[in-house]
């Protein structure tokens, strides 16, 4: 979206008048990994799966508008968290949902941005389709530099507009399931980039949003007192992130560290922490290797429950593990080369969620959490 | 923090050189070595032509859009007395020499000079990249440029042709 | 793991004073910050995966794309 904070490398094949057209190529597997039987009541834990293709096509015209389309296309099918009893001894059981049929989502951003001296205004616009789920989404963007391009003042707004129309909503078999609903959320964010010296850049940003509308999962429902009840959650969310980034070259290692933390705290109070740190390891003959680690920990909402035994008085019920007290350790790696132009690269990363990762204890543990690998790989073109 | 750098930028712009150059004063007068050979190139040599002074680097896209284009002013406007000298300030020299080879413009090799300390870029007071300076005949400079667009290449061929025409 | 949290923050800090040798570059010395590995985002469409996969399963949302540094070009 934002025009980028560093220069392309110079690979250029040959002299040109303009910068080269970029191409991204990118599929990626996101497969869970299996409940053990001793949390779920189904014969199999099986659970999700999506692959995922994104393409990019992005150009710079006249050296001063950056114009990008992102087109994603995905297939996801599998059985997800449906809800939650209380078990034997109270020790909470998850109930999966048999396995959907596959489902496919289309995705597509266009961006423009374009430099008028030391600012720059940009426009993007987004459009998500699936079987049961359509998005439509506007934002505006917009950057001040200051002292030299030494620091950047950057500042967004942004409308999405929601429509769900749940698979089997007010049917014979899901007579609770509601038919249609919609939400919108409007977004707003404020950052500040500094350089520091010659090895070290620092951005800071707030990131408001707020949501309203039907904010629940029509496919969930909660245990309450022997009943199950569909999932009712507030209608309305406000939340703010507040995200630092650091990124500090290491000359005698060719190498850079980026370090990024994110704080996020919302009207549900949920409280979450997030860690994510790279190490950018250039190597010779254009390799590019990169490690990386993401540690991430959140409080529950206050109106969740594995289980319920008599209903709140707010009416308000979710037993979704998003909603949950818990952390996550991610560790990752991607090796990449460049060779004539092209770029290709492999990525894997293994995600582990627990109580055990969470900065705070926990008194029980949701038995949906969820652990997945992805495995990705990349090709990206210049013309 | 914010109070520290105000203070440091103080401190600074006093112990600095001259601060950025202004249009109307005489280009301050250098020595570099050549990109591609250990040969001294003295802006007093130019003295009598028109000189565009401009401050590239390998990591600068706008600076990679100009080149080539810096060439072609070259090839038509060099015969009327136009000279073009292309400070490099890479700090590892080898980066600007493989920068002109992968875009094969080894033509502009012989008006490409090495400042991988920024003394001259200094000297010149540059703001920002790239930086170019024109040069009259005289050796006054007559306008500064910061940035590049490939739209830019109009005026200034303009500006050059003006100044070549001045006696 | 709560202790390791505490310690890796207050190695964090640590570096990030370290980090700060509080003498901004002049514009012809941003070479290292222009370098693709220290774009805030190297691979959109790798990070834009990355955030849906992230927002799709927890609760947290949000960081927005701030632009600045690099090499300061025109």
């Amino acid at each position: 979206m934002a025009i980028p904070a560093a220069c392309p490398p110079a690979q250029a094949e040959e002299a040109s008048d303009t910068t080269p057209i970029q191409a991204d190529y990118r599929y990626s597997a996101y497969r869970e990994g299996s409940l053990p039987a001793d949390k779920i009541s189904n014969r199999s834990g099986d659970r999700y799966h999506v692959d995922s293709y994104q393409f990019r096509l992005s150009d710079t015209l006249a050296g001063t508008q950056d114009v990008a389309a992102d087109l994603v296309v995905e297939t996801m099918g599998g059985a997800s968290p449906w809800f939650i009893t209380p078990g034997v001894s109270g020790k909470p059981i998850q109930v999966l949902s048999g396995a959907s049929i596959e489902d496919r989502r289309q995705a597509l951003t266009l961006s423009d941005t374009r430099r008028f001296g030391d600012g720059t205004a940009g426009v993007d616009v987004n459009y998500s389709h699936e079987r049961d789920y359509r998005s439509a989404g506007l934002g505006l963007s917009g950057s001040y530099d200051l002292d030299h391009q030494l620091d950047t003042l950057s500042a967004g707004l942004g409308f999405t507009e929601n429509t769900l129309k749940p698979t089997g909503g007010d049917s014979v078999r899901f007579p609770d399931r509601i038919a249609g609903a919609h939400s919108h959320e409007f977004s707003a964010f404020a950052g500040i980039t500094r350089v520091v010296n010659v090895n070290t850049q620092i951005e800071t940003s707030l990131n408001y949003t707020q949501q309203a509308g039907y904010l629940s999962d029509p496919y969930k429902l909660a245990y309450v007192g022997g009943n199950l009840l569909p999932d009712q959650r507030p209608d309305g969310r406000r939340e703010l992130a507040w995200l630092t980034r650091l990124r500090y070259f290491v000359p005698a290692a060719d190498a850079a560290l980026h370090l990024d933390y994110r704080y996020y705290a919302d009207d549900w109070d949920i409280r979450a922490h997030t860690v994510d740190i790279a190490w950018y390891q250039q190597l010779p003959h254009d390799w590019l290797v990169v490690p990386r680690v993401r540690w991430y920990s959140q409080s529950q909402a206050n109106f969740y429950a594995p289980y319920y035994l008599a209903e709140p008085s707010n009416y308000l019920i979710s037993s979704d593990y998003r909603l949950s007290p818990y952390g996550a350790l991610s560790l990752g790696a991607e090796a990449s080369k460049k060779f004539r132009g092209w770029t290709l690269s492999a990525r894997y990363e293994n995600y582990r969620s627990g109580a055990r990762y969470s900065l705070h204890s926990v008194d029980v543990q949701n038995p949906g959490l969820v652990d997945f690998q992805v495995f990705s790989i990349a090709l990206k073109k210049e013309f | 923090m914010r109070g520290w750098h105000v203070f440091l930028a103080g401190v600074a712009s006093l112990c600095a050189p001259a601060m950025a150059l202004e249009v109307g004063q005489g280009a301050p007068e250098f020595t570099a070595e050549r990109l591609d050979a250990a040969q001294p190139v003295h802006l007093s040599e130019q003295h009598g032509r028109v000189v565009l002074v401009d401050f590239w680097a390998s990591w600068c896209g706008p600076c990679r859009q100009s080149l080539p284009l810096y060439q072609k002013l070259r090839d038509s406007l060099g015969s009327r007395g136009f000279s073009l000298i292309a400070v490099n300030v890479d700090m590892r020299v080898r980066d600007g020499q493989r920068l002109l080879q992968s875009m094969q413009l080894d033509a502009l090799m012989n008006a490409a000079v090495q400042d991988s300390d920024g003394k001259i870029a200094t000297l010149f007071g540059v703001q920002a990249m790239p930086s170019s300076y024109l040069i009259d005949r005289h050796g006054v400079v007559r306008s500064m440029h910061i940035g590049f667009k490939p739209s830019d290449i109009g005026a200034l061929r303009a500006s050059i042709s003006q100044l070549l025409d001045e006696k | 793991m709560k202790i390791i949290m505490l310690r890796f923050s207050a190695a964090l800090a640590a570096l990030l004073l370290a980090a700060c040798s509080l003498t901004p570059p002049a514009a012809w010395q941003r070479g290292n910050l222009a370098q693709p590995i220290m774009a805030w985002n190297p691979d959109g469409p790798g990070a834009a995966a990355r955030d849906h996969t992230y927002i799709s399963k927890e609760a947290a949302a949000g960081g927005a794309s701030a632009a600045g540094g690099g090499c300061g070009c025109r």
